[in-house]
């Protein structure tokens, strides 16, 4: 009954700090349930990995049915990140937990880096750049903006590039059980030059296919167990509704500075119990 | 991508996330009424190292034990994506829309692929 609870509480918090910090919450719940509730690397990294899944497809529900989602972009980008997220979850599981603990501290500090750059940046409303163009291939697209109460359309560029970083992203989501959206959001917004609503919707629903294909080489190979993920599936999904109804988005700097002390602190400390 | 598509898309996630969550809190309330863990048909399957069996989960969900419920309902989440992946498949295919189908029809083996190479 207390273990219940306290990975219920678990996956609440992580749910809240997932929807306040705007990330998928693997880079805060692998760390947790490894150095706090001391499970091996791969069980929290399959648990991460179906939590993912569970609020992808929350996001994703709504996202897709206003057409926000470009959903043919998703399906070229999957193609490379479902095969990559595939290979990296069998490589995560003939690896030892040390490797993967080194390699899961170097994508903290990547993503503290990329939190650091973006701390003193406003949201920048950037739509209105992309009124003037016009769709010429399958992957570009329009969207209803709410807030401007126009169709935003958009030329999606350079592909090959985000295909490459999508790869990369998905690779590191099926070793570690992140999202990857760290590395796909900024692709699909400064390379391929999509509005950042898109590129975070589009993120969000490959995120979902990703996880999943990954986890699946997990459950297959029994590397999961189904109590804890079940659980942090369920705090984490009242965490993130309850946060979306109660708080918006922080726009503090010093708060997104300290998580960025937590996520360095915590760096470390995997970075040391890989070092053994 | 038309609106019907797409809300269509927007259910198949509402379902499964909804059926899976049902699942889980079916299984936590299980697990809660239960006596004692030894009561459990499956234990956590990494602790034995083997892989896991489905028809193991199935008898056990039939005989209400939580620890195969909580497998079940992971299940039915991780399948929800795949079932997304399906149905566009389908779609681009009676929309002969056969750029799209070809890459939505190569993700869809793919995972199918891994799933039956993970059983066998």
């Amino acid at each position: 009954m207390c273990e219940i609870i306290v990975l219920l509480m678990t996956g609440f918090i992580v749910g809240i700090l997932g929807h306040l910090l705007g990330i998928g919450g693997g880079v805060v719940m692998v760390p947790v349930l490894v150095l706090i509730f001391h499970l091996p690397i791969h069980i929290a990294i399959s648990a991460s990995l179906i939590t993912v899944v569970a609020t992808s497809t929350a996001i994703a529900s709504t996202n897709v049915a206003k057409g926000i989602v470009n959903v043919n972009l998703g399906m070229l980008l999957e193609l490379t990140t479902v095969i990559c997220a595939v290979l990296g979850s069998f490589l995560s599981l003939t690896s030892s937990e040390n490797i993967l603990m080194f390699i899961f501290s170097g994508v903290i500090i990547l993503t503290a880096i990329s939190y650091l750059r973006n701390v003193n940046v406003d949201d920048v409303y950037n739509a209105k750049d992309y009124v003037n163009e016009y769709n010429s291939t399958v992957f570009d697209n329009n969207y209803y903006d709410e807030r401007i109460g126009e169709n935003i359309y958009y030329k999606v560029r350079r592909l090959p590039l985000t295909i490459i970083i999508s790869g990369v992203a998905g690779m590191l989501s099926g070793m570690l059980g992140v999202g990857g959206g760290v590395l796909k959001v900024p692709a699909m917004n400064l390379i391929s030059k999509m509005p950042i609503k898109v590129a975070a919707a589009t993120s969000n629903f490959m995120i979902g296919i990703t996880a999943a294909a990954g986890s699946i080489v997990y459950i297959l190979y029994g590397k999961v167990d189904p109590k804890i993920a079940s659980l942090m599936v369920l705090g984490v999904v009242v965490g993130s509704k309850f946060s979306i109804k109660r708080f918006s988005k922080i726009k503090d700097s010093r708060i997104k500075l300290l998580f960025v002390i937590v996520l360095t602190i915590v760096s470390l400390q995997m970075l040391l119990k890989g070092l053994g | 991508m038309n609106k019907k598509y797409r809300n269509n898309l927007s259910w198949i996630y509402k379902i499964g996330t909804s059926v899976s969550i049902l699942f889980i809190l079916i299984a936590t309330i299980e697990n809660i009424v239960s006596k004692s863990a030894a009561n459990t048909v499956l234990k956590p399957s990494y602790e034995s190292n083997t892989r896991l069996n489905f028809v193991e989960i199935m008898k056990g969900c039939i005989l209400f034990d939580s620890e195969s419920t909580y497998y079940l309902s992971m299940i039915i989440l991780v399948l929800t994506p795949n079932i997304v992946i399906i149905y566009l498949t389908y779609i681009y295919f009676r929309d002969k829309n056969y750029l799209m189908f070809m890459l939505a029809f190569m993700t869809m083996i793919i995972i199918v692929g891994t799933i039956i190479f993970g059983i066998t």
